[in-house]
């Protein structure tokens, strides 16, 4: 990098860094009143994650713990009465469902994800299915202790929907490029990015994802890493601009960084890897993106394991054929149950692997320990010498 | 990776013969063995059952209070099991029933027995619905009904009488009696001390699942001395806001020499038996 690129990435980001400070001090969300009782109504956009006896869900900045049942789904209209503790927490308050969204493109997509997921639940046993509607669909509820191993083991960023399983995805359609024609593949991959934001349910984390991820993918497949770059940053930047408060949402910022990870880095590690011919390519962008997201993970869920980077390298493998073949079950799950069953027995396998990995290390209690929010700094550094790497990486 | 394999059809052929011998093999180890077994896992406050019989038909008495049941058998039936011939409930109190709801709607159920006692809460309205949407046959069991499993198992059906009502939803629990040869287990749901001694004729029996997570009411003395379980389990949370199990219940069967298991402490408590022996592990 010269000194005039310096310049310019510096400029621009001094700008965009603007506008989006300018736009947060804008959009400060109007907190509701605390230690107060109130009454409301508005419509749920997100599916609770059930933990133990309770589910748990966010409208109107609110977390709110209530009984598993009755269940509320994406769309329900709510009426909710209660207490509002200091911390911005409703326990247990009255709910009534004054209505379901009867129509409307995100409750009937919000239907055939619960399709998916019940199949998977019918045909697969706990943890997997669990872990498999996590890997597919970014499911929110999984069993309490296998969450607390993934956590451990500072693996749970495989469970969280980022730009990484979209370009899995995506890659896996454009391969077929040598089988077709190369503009019908385009739209294919396109169509199917697609249908997978909307599996996801097409919720923010999810189209945040899918633009990032997609981005990424046609970036890599086209192959030029300056350009792909901008339009990560800008796209970013756009999106941030418009909803400000974003920057704080952990899987905004892990598909950011995916992404990021996936454009600066794939390339040279391939080339790197050129002698491990078998898994150089997903294992190229596996790495790229997973020395971007690590720190982010660990700083977020407040446990550091000295041995995640072996448990990843261990499991990683088995996402790119555990997410290809769980979308065939799905597919063809759903239009003859019994085909279905028979693919999700070698998911399963897979699964079983990955299920195994975590549970023994996270058996190693000893190698990880809390990392404190302090630890910013530490983070920062980490980004300066990952930032440093890719630049004498350009220079080479 | 994947996709490379589709362009490579030997490696794609090598690795699906690879994980196919795997699967196999892997089904080898889990096909069921020739025993009777009770299970009674560790969901915290409250009770969940698994019965596997000589043939391997799976009888599942009561869920537990929340969805952890489902990973017990995930682990507990093989990986290509989806199907449980019998669910029972003993009675409607959420610590019995939460775990069922989604045990319905996963595994292919047979048959459910209930006993028609009714319970105002959103658990229970979720499981009636899921019933009736699912059509799954119901049965509601009484007093001296019994299930001929054909292979030397055996359940008999000991409470409630037939349209018992009680204020105490425990009081109406569905409790049963698994024999198979010389081995018997009595499993009692929540019904206390006021339901015993269950008809007249019952004695030193093997194993029994103390009523009501081992409350101060769950046992009556006289009864106990003449059943005389060689092991009793108690289904039991940690820390749980009701004191469970008494102090009180805990002498009485220290004081007939009953070997005592608990939940919380033990972990999964697993009994099997062929009809002449048996014998218990527990996860801790």
């Amino acid at each position: 990098m010269d000194n005039k690129q310096v310049t310019l990435y510096g400029a621009v980001f001094i700008l965009l860094f603007g506008i989006w400070f300018l736009r947060w001090q804008m959009t400060k969300p109007a907190l509701p009143k605390t230690n107060a009782a109130v009454k409301f109504q508005d419509t749920l956009l997100t599916e609770p994650k059930i933990i133990g006896q309770s589910a748990y869900f966010t409208i109107q900045h609110i977390r709110i713990r209530t009984n598993i049942y009755p269940t509320f789904n994406y769309g329900d209209r709510l009426e909710i009465e209660g207490e509002v503790k200091s911390n911005l927490v409703m326990d247990f308050p009255k709910i009534t469902k004054i209505s379901e969204e009867k129509s409307g493109l995100g409750n009937n997509i919000f239907k055939v994800r619960k399709y998916f997921l019940d199949l998977v639940a019918r045909s697969l046993p706990e943890p997997h299915a669990s872990l498999l509607g996590g890997i597919l669909l970014g499911k929110a509820s999984l069993d309490r202790d296998f969450e607390a191993d993934l956590k451990k083991t500072g693996t749970i960023h495989t469970v969280v929907v980022s730009g990484f399983n979209i370009t899995v995805v995506a890659g896996f359609v454009l391969t077929l490029a040598g089988l077709l024609k190369r503009r019908f593949v385009l739209v294919l991959t396109f169509l199917t990015i697609v249908f997978y934001v909307l599996l996801t349910g097409a919720n923010p984390p999810a189209i945040r994802a899918a633009i990032m991820g997609g981005l990424a993918f046609f970036a890599l497949a086209v192959g030029r890493q300056r350009d792909s770059l901008w339009i990560l940053i800008l796209a970013a930047a756009a999106m941030l601009i418009w909803q400000p408060n974003w920057i704080s949402d952990l899987s905004f910022g892990l598909s950011f960084l995916a992404t990021l990870g996936i454009i600066l880095l794939s390339k040279p590690l391939e080339s790197l890897l050129e002698k491990t011919n078998f898994l150089k390519g997903d294992l190229a962008t596996t790495i790229a993106a997973q020395s971007f997201v690590t720190p982010l993970i660990f700083y977020n869920f407040g446990t550091i394991s000295l041995l995640s980077p072996i448990v990843n390298a261990l499991i990683l493998w088995v996402i790119p054929p555990i997410t290809i073949l769980g979308f065939v079950f799905l597919l063809l799950g759903s239009i003859i149950f019994p085909a279905g069953q028979v693919i999700s027995w070698f998911i399963w396998l897979l699964l079983s692997y990955f299920i195994f990995v975590i549970q023994a290390f996270s058996k190693l209690s000893f190698t990880s320990f809390e990392f404190g929010r302090s630890s910013l700094i530490l983070v920062i550094v980490y980004y300066l010498l990952l930032f440093w790497i890719v630049i004498k990486f350009k220079d080479k | 990776m994947v996709a490379k394999f589709l362009r490579k059809p030997k490696q794609l052929f090598i690795s699906i013969l690879v994980s196919s011998a795997a699967l196999v093999w892997v089904g080898v180890f889990q096909l069921p063995n020739n025993n009777l077994t009770v299970k009674v896992y560790d969901v915290g406050q409250g009770d969940s059952i698994l019965i596997k019989t000589i043939s391997n038909y799976k009888i599942m008495i009561d869920g537990g209070p929340d969805n952890k049941v489902l990973s017990y058998l995930g682990s507990g039936l093989a990986f290509w099991d989806r199907k449980i011939d019998l669910v029972i409930l003993t009675h409607p109190h959420s610590d019995h029933l939460r775990g069922l709801i989604e045990v319905l709607k996963r595994y292919k159920v047979d048959q459910v027995w209930l006993t028609g006692a009714k319970n105002e809460t959103a658990e229970h309205q979720e499981w009636i619905r899921t019933l009736g949407e699912l059509k799954i046959k119901i049965g509601y069991p009484k007093e001296g009904d019994l299930i001929d499993f054909g292979d030397g198992v055996i359940i008999k059906v000991l409470h409630p009488k037939k349209g018992i009502t009680d204020s105490d939803l425990n009081n109406t629990s569905i409790v049963l009696i698994v024999s198979l040869g010389n081995f018997d287990a009595l499993l009692t749901g929540d019904a206390g001390k006021e339901t015993q001694p269950f008809g007249n004729n019952l004695k030193d029996i093997e194993v029994l699942k103390v009523p009501h997570h081992g409350a101060k009411t769950a046992l009556e003395p006289h009864f106990l001395k003449e059943i005389h379980p060689e092991i009793s389990i108690i289904s039991v949370g940690e820390r749980n806001n009701y004191g469970h199990p008494a102090s009180e219940t805990i002498k009485l069967l220290e004081n007939i020499g009953s070997k005592i298991y608990r939940t919380d402490k033990n972990g999964t408590v697993e009994v099997v038996s062929n009809g002449r022996d048996w014998y218990t592990k527990s996860e801790r």
